[in-house]
């Protein structure tokens, strides 16, 4: 990992287009501005910690079955996936 | 091609309809390659079969069950590594998650994943948590109701 010091207002340049400012200190808490071409996407990593969660919750029901779940893997599967792809 | 799953017993599929997701679902990098697999008089949810991991599937939806209205755009990154060209047919599902306390079926619209169903190429994708979540209800709470895909396309 590549580790910078930065004070309050300097900047850090990603590639040629991304551009990181520190915009305020206070106490734990740093404020960024991030300047970043519309298509690329910025996430705090909490986003993908939940996503994380739910994939993990989605796949331990296969192995925990019952209820409405049960009644949809009761049902026998057939090559496809027609109806989206 | 066929695989063992302690789930569905075994699992046939044309090795041609593998899609591939480069780095795999998000926290579940080791699930790179996954066939899409219909169920039998369910046409509502579908089946997103790990090869990598036989025993290992998500059950999944059109997002539109949840919200009729979503919409997102797909980054450049992600364009480039799905290889979408113009006039390729492109795909978007939602993991389901069925909580089996109340039967609560909810839908995963903050990660969804997006296919090229043309090259058979896909990834799991974070939106913006302002305006998505990873527990989206159904739209219309009975089960039944949505196993007629196009009834749940008229209740918008």
């Amino acid at each position: 990992m590549l580790v910078l010091t930065r004070k309050l207002r300097e900047k850090v340049v990603i590639s040629t287009d991304i551009i990181v400012t520190v915009l305020h200190i206070d106490g734990d808490q740093v404020k960024l501005g991030i300047q970043a071409p519309k298509d690329v996407s910025i996430h705090r990593q909490e986003i993908f910690d939940e996503i994380v969660k739910s994939n993990r919750e989605a796949l331990l029901q296969t192995s925990d079955k019952n209820g409405v779940f049960q009644s949809i893997m009761d049902k026998k599967l057939k090559a496809g996936g027609s109806e989206i792809i | 091609m066929k695989i063992k799953s302690s789930i569905f017993d075994e699992i046939e599929f044309d090795e041609k309809d593998i899609i591939v997701l480069e780095h795999g679902l998000i926290g579940l990098s080791n699930l790179r390659r996954f066939v899409l697999m219909d169920f039998e008089d369910e046409t509502a949810f579908h089946w997103f079969q790990s090869v990598d991991e036989p025993d290992m599937g998500f059950v999944v939806s059109e997002p539109t069950l949840f919200d009729g209205e979503y919409t997102f755009a797909i980054d450049r990154k992600i364009k480039e590594e799905l290889e979408i060209g113009t006039g390729d047919d492109i795909v978007v599902m939602s993991i389901v998650t069925i909580k089996d306390k109340d039967s609560a079926i909810t839908g995963n619209l903050l990660g969804p994943i997006v296919v090229n169903a043309t090259r058979h190429r896909g990834a799991q994708i974070a939106l913006n948590p302002e305006d998505y979540s990873t527990a989206t209800p159904l739209r219309q709470p009975d089960l039944e109701a949505i196993s007629n895909k196009t009834e749940v396309g008229c209740t918008a």
